[in-house]
């Protein structure tokens, strides 16, 4: 007997401890108005930590930052609401997955429910058109960081090429992207320089300049013929010239920048840190400006609340907080993203904003005017990947192994059959 | 006799049940692998099959659309064959060579004279435990276009500078080259297991016999060899098939040159989350893997009899 009863406890144990190695993720409290905590999906970046004790401390939610790769943390999502468990009660999505994510609306709670309306007039307008669904009556996230586009130049090579170096002076000149193009053949002939890395990231500025890109609100193709899809495309063929055909955050853009071979950067506020760590000895060499035609946005988040979240009140309740304007500027003093609250870009620290790899004293209040220029472009479930082949066309013709016409024709043709899948 | 009979019955029931006892602990034993295989093995196996006859971007509906998937991957798809043809080709550029130097190495370090034998093997084995990722950063910097080392290193030869991210032979061969260095110990060091397997006796008869290195090389090694040599291929074909992490962090390059058949299943599945075009992609690589290994390991008899 003595050995069945053993066999049978054996069986149970194992079962058990499959059981419970599957399922630790789930202690729930039980009071249902208030957590005990709540679960947040994030990746590197967002400067969250500090206010996140703090909101324990107040309220006694802690705040469980779980933080993976940029890709990861989207896919790891759309997995868990595909698959019905496991998402977060709090999750970062990126302005590149919206769309996708506004397409399943039912996978998350609308914020307009928790009280969302009273953030309508906090965020700059292009922030909140993207939070909200086309008719205006779903708020899918709160916003967080904003990413205005602005151009970073070397004032060395800018001199020795001829041109201005004050940053006035050189928003004036180059005030079109045709003048940053014949800009970039006057540093071509008189430096060692290239004026960009790579013509795509000139295209990607243009074409997020304005408010009809590839798709229309009702998901119909038009980069064959919208004006600025055509138009980023016209400036970025014509670009080849002045770029040296190296990818952005690689090491060979590193050692270019580092060289002093690149004369210009189009980036917005958080990537001067990747300049930074590529080129530490550039310091003081740089400066910045406007870009042409108005800024533009690169990065920038939303903090959703999943469906699956059994706190909803209280997941919004701290997104709100924690992104409300005091603390994303306290984030930013801290050295995180670029607030999208206009309230506070008067604040000495926005506009007294120093740093000493660039030779600015107007760093803050350039940011907070580029950011006030951002338009609220419509990017729509496939623009990623439409954009992604377009952007492989301008490399092709850098590699030399298309014309222009060639390429636009295969990107063209790539995106359409694909769209037609 | 019917009282015998019956306890005969009894005594086979019992010794019936005993064995089916025997039986059900068996299974019980070996019960949590086929249950994981099951679940990690199977279950996928034959949801990626129903799914392929789908349309399903994962979050939204799941609509049937029975051949459509498989349909436009052969009639309408040059990317896919594209992908195709340059897993082929990065893995002829890479296999062939590969196998070739392995057999090569193998045979050099099973010679008598070689002093530090452990050394060596331990050395020609070390890039195989390398992370992938590592080595495939550390290539694209040695492969860079502007600042790479062999670009520096041809310059020295007044050889132009190579577009290697930028052209299909400066993509293929950089991809190839990551791949020959991560396995050519690994191969190496499974023929030199199977030389080990081979009789002294042999060469010592073929020695006497006035053969040189060469020959014995060629007609003791190669054919004693051949279920090894059967093996590596086959290994090889399959890892090639499944090219994937190099071609990701190496780029695939403007004209998709780099773009590898898995590469291609991954970007559709989780770049343009298209499940049901991505699943069908899956068994179509199933089917290439098995087509392309069946001609091999045709060729590879055929060769090694001859």
């Amino acid at each position: 007997m003595w050995i069945k009863k053993s066999k049978w406890f054996l069986i149970i144990t194992y079962f058990l401890v499959v059981l419970t190695a599957c399922n630790n993720s789930d202690s729930v409290s039980e009071n249902e108005e208030n957590p005990s905590s709540l679960t947040l999906w994030a990746w590197p970046g967002f400067g969250l930590e500090e206010l996140a004790a703090e909101y324990e401390e107040e309220t006694g939610i802690s705040i469980n930052i779980q933080e993976a790769e940029y890709g990861d943390v989207h896919q790891n999502l759309i997995t868990a609401l595909a698959s019905g468990s496991g998402a977060p009660d709090i999750s970062a999505v990126d302005q590149g997955y919206l769309d996708q994510m506004k397409q399943n609306e039912d996978q998350f709670h609308n914020l307009f429910d928790f009280g969302g309306e009273e953030l309508a007039d906090v965020y700059l307008d292009a922030k909140w058109s993207q939070a909200t669904n086309t008719e205006g009556d779903f708020l899918l996230g709160v916003p967080t960081d904003v990413g205005p586009m602005v151009m970073l130049y070397r004032e060395d090579i800018f001199e020795e090429a001829g041109l201005p170096t004050n940053p006035d002076e050189v928003a004036a000149e180059i005030d079109t992207w045709e003048a940053y193009v014949e800009a970039g053949k006057q540093v071509r002939e008189n430096t060692d320089a290239y004026m960009i890395n790579r013509t795509s990231d000139i295209y990607v500025a243009i074409l997020d300049q304005a408010e009809e890109q590839y798709f229309t609100t009702d998901e119909e193709f038009i980069g064959d013929k919208s004006t600025q899809s055509l138009r980023a495309w016209e400036v970025a063929s014509h670009a080849v010239d002045i770029s040296m055909n190296v990818e952005r955050s690689t090491p060979e853009w590193g050692t270019a920048l580092a060289n002093g071979e690149i004369a210009t950067v189009l980036l917005p506020p958080w990537m001067l840190q990747n300049v930074k760590n590529a080129a530490p000895d550039t310091a003081g060499k740089w400066n910045i400006t406007f870009m042409p035609e108005g800024s533009g946005n690169f990065g920038g988040s939303f903090l959703t609340v999943p469906k699956q979240s059994d706190y909803p009140q209280a997941a919004y309740d701290f997104a709100k907080w924690v992104m409300a304007p005091e603390q994303q500027l306290r984030i930013f003093e801290n050295g995180g993203p670029f607030p999208s609250t206009p309230s506070i870009y008067d604040e000495p620290a926005i506009q007294n904003l120093e740093d000493d790899f660039v030779n600015s004293d107007q760093l803050g209040i350039l940011y907070a005017e580029a950011a006030e220029e951002i338009v609220a472009g419509y990017k729509g479930v496939h623009h990623d990947a439409v954009s992604s082949l377009f952007q492989d066309a301008l490399v092709s013709i850098e590699d030399g192994s298309a014309t222009p016409e060639q390429a636009w024709d295969n990107a063209l043709q790539e995106a359409e059959r694909q769209l037609s899948r | 006799m019917q009282s015998e009979t019956g306890r005969l019955t009894i005594k086979q029931r019992k010794r019936f049940s005993q064995k089916t006892n025997e039986y059900k602990s068996g299974y019980l034993f070996i019960s949590p692998f086929f249950i994981l295989f099951g679940v990690f093995g199977v279950f996928p196996l034959v949801f990626t099959l129903y799914i392929s006859f789908h349309q399903w971007d994962i979050l939204g509906t799941t609509e049937f659309i029975g051949m459509t998937n498989y349909l436009s991957l052969i009639t309408n798809d040059p990317l896919f064959w594209k992908s195709v043809g340059n897993t082929f080709s990065i893995w002829a550029l890479s296999t062939i060579p590969q196998l070739i130097a392995a057999l090569l190495i193998a045979f050099f370090l099973n010679q008598a004279f070689l002093k530090y034998k452990s050394f060596f093997r331990l050395s020609i084995f070390m890039p195989n435990v390398t992370s992938v990722v590592a080595v495939a950063l550390v290539f694209s910097v040695i492969f860079g276009s502007q600042y790479g080392l062999v670009n520096y290193v041809l310059s020295l030869i007044g050889v132009e500078a190579i577009n290697w991210s930028g052209s299909y032979f400066g993509t293929h061969v950089a991809i190839a080259t990551m791949v020959m260095w991560r396995w050519i110990g690994y191969n190496a060091i499974i023929y030199l297991a199977g030389l080990q397997g081979i009789s002294k006796d042999l060469y010592e008869a073929a020695t006497i016999d006035g053969a040189n290195k060469l020959q014995q090389l060629w007609s003791i090694t190669i054919p004693m060899l051949r279920p090894i040599i059967i093996f590596t291929v086959v290994q090889s074909t399959i890892g090639g098939m499944q090219l994937f992490a190099e071609p990701l962090l190496f780029g695939q390059g403007s004209q998709y040159q780099g773009l590898t058949m898995t590469l291609y299943l991954y970007q559709e599945a989780f770049n343009r989350f298209s499940f049901g075009y991505a699943a069908a992609i899956a068994w179509m690589l199933f089917f290439i893997i098995i087509i392309f290994s069946l001609i091999n390991l045709f060729l590879t008899r055929k060769i090694s009899s001859a």
